[in-house]
């Protein structure tokens, strides 16, 4: 299985999710400033990457997992990713289109348009480094959410 | 074989694309049937992004079309990627962008018939796919076979 997240930018929620999904970050605490920096491609890509589907890494059952940042086109984005998988024969158990859209906060919209934006970096991450942290929970529990759909649909 | 024509909302710029390589309209006079095409009367604003089936061409490529909202170059390749990672060969597919043809009446048409006002949009979009026409021709003339 393929799976897709996907956000404004595909910079910071996106990444998020997609390293909590591949075990990169702890889920028993939040993580730490540095550990969010290091993550690849968190807080990097900037308007010329929109649009363009990243591949992160496999999980444990081998489902790939890709980041995405789709700007403001959410609902056309996911009509068309299924309305494409469905023609040639996909199924949601071979793609899924998760957005993490709804988990973003306002401390994330500021530090992400202050620094990818902007390009004031120094002021923007850490800001954005709080807002991922607010978010952190409510990440985690769609990531989790995501894992438990995947191994249902496999079994 | 499986060609996808994208404009703004897949049912005006694209759907005369698809049109002219299905050989549903021989000319500009006969656009006019394309208001009568199913696809254009059950179209939805909400519907954007859904692929349109138009029809098969003669040489078996089933032809689509596909709206994109204002940002078509950034799903157009959003698009291209997502079917390269689903293992598709590029053979499989092909994808032409038509929103660059779109006409200025068009997009007043488009915007009106978003608000609801239809008999105000109506001709506005018959002119816009009149002055649309013959770029169109020339875009799928261009394409190979």
């Amino acid at each position: 299985m393929k799976i897709i997240y996907h956000c404004y930018g595909g910079a910071h929620s996106s990444i998020t999710a997609a390293a909590v999904h591949l075990g990169w970050l702890p889920t028993d605490r939040v993580p730490t400033s540095q550990e969010l920096k290091n993550l690849p491609y968190f807080d990097r890509p900037t308007d010329k990457d929109h649009g363009h589907i990243r591949f992160m890494g496999q999980d444990d059952h081998g489902n790939a997992i890709y980041v995405l940042g789709r700007r403001n086109n959410a609902a056309i984005f996911a009509k068309m990713g299924r309305g494409l998988a469905e023609l040639f024969g996909f199924s949601e158990t071979d793609l899924q289109l998760i957005d993490v859209m709804p988990y973003v906060n306002w401390k994330m919209v500021v530090g992400g348009f202050t620094s990818r934006k902007l390009g004031i970096v120094g002021l923007g991450r850490p800001i954005i480094i709080a807002g991922v942290k607010y978010s952190f929970w409510p990440i985690v529990n769609l990531v989790h959410r995501v894992k438990y759909n995947v191994v249902s649909e496999i079994q | 074989m499986k060609i996808f024509f994208l404009c703004r909302t897949g049912v005006h710029t694209s759907l005369i694309a698809a049109a002219l390589r299905l050989g549903l309209v021989k000319n500009r006079g006969e656009l006019q049937k394309l208001a009568t095409h199913p696809v254009y009367k059950k179209f939805k604003f909400k519907d954007i992004g859904k692929p349109f089936y138009i029809g098969t061409d003669c040489l078996k490529a089933e032809v689509y079309t596909v709206g994109l909202g204002m940002e078509g170059q950034l799903l157009q390749c959003t698009a291209t990627e997502l079917l390269s990672l689903l293992d598709i060969p590029g053979k499989d597919f092909q994808v032409i962008d038509t929103s660059k043809e779109i006409s200025r009446w068009t997009i007043m048409g488009q915007f009106l018939e978003r608000l609801g006002a239809k008999p105000l949009a109506k001709p506005l979009l018959k002119q816009g796919s009149k002055n649309e026409y013959f770029r169109l021709y020339k875009k799928i003339a261009e394409k190979p076979e």
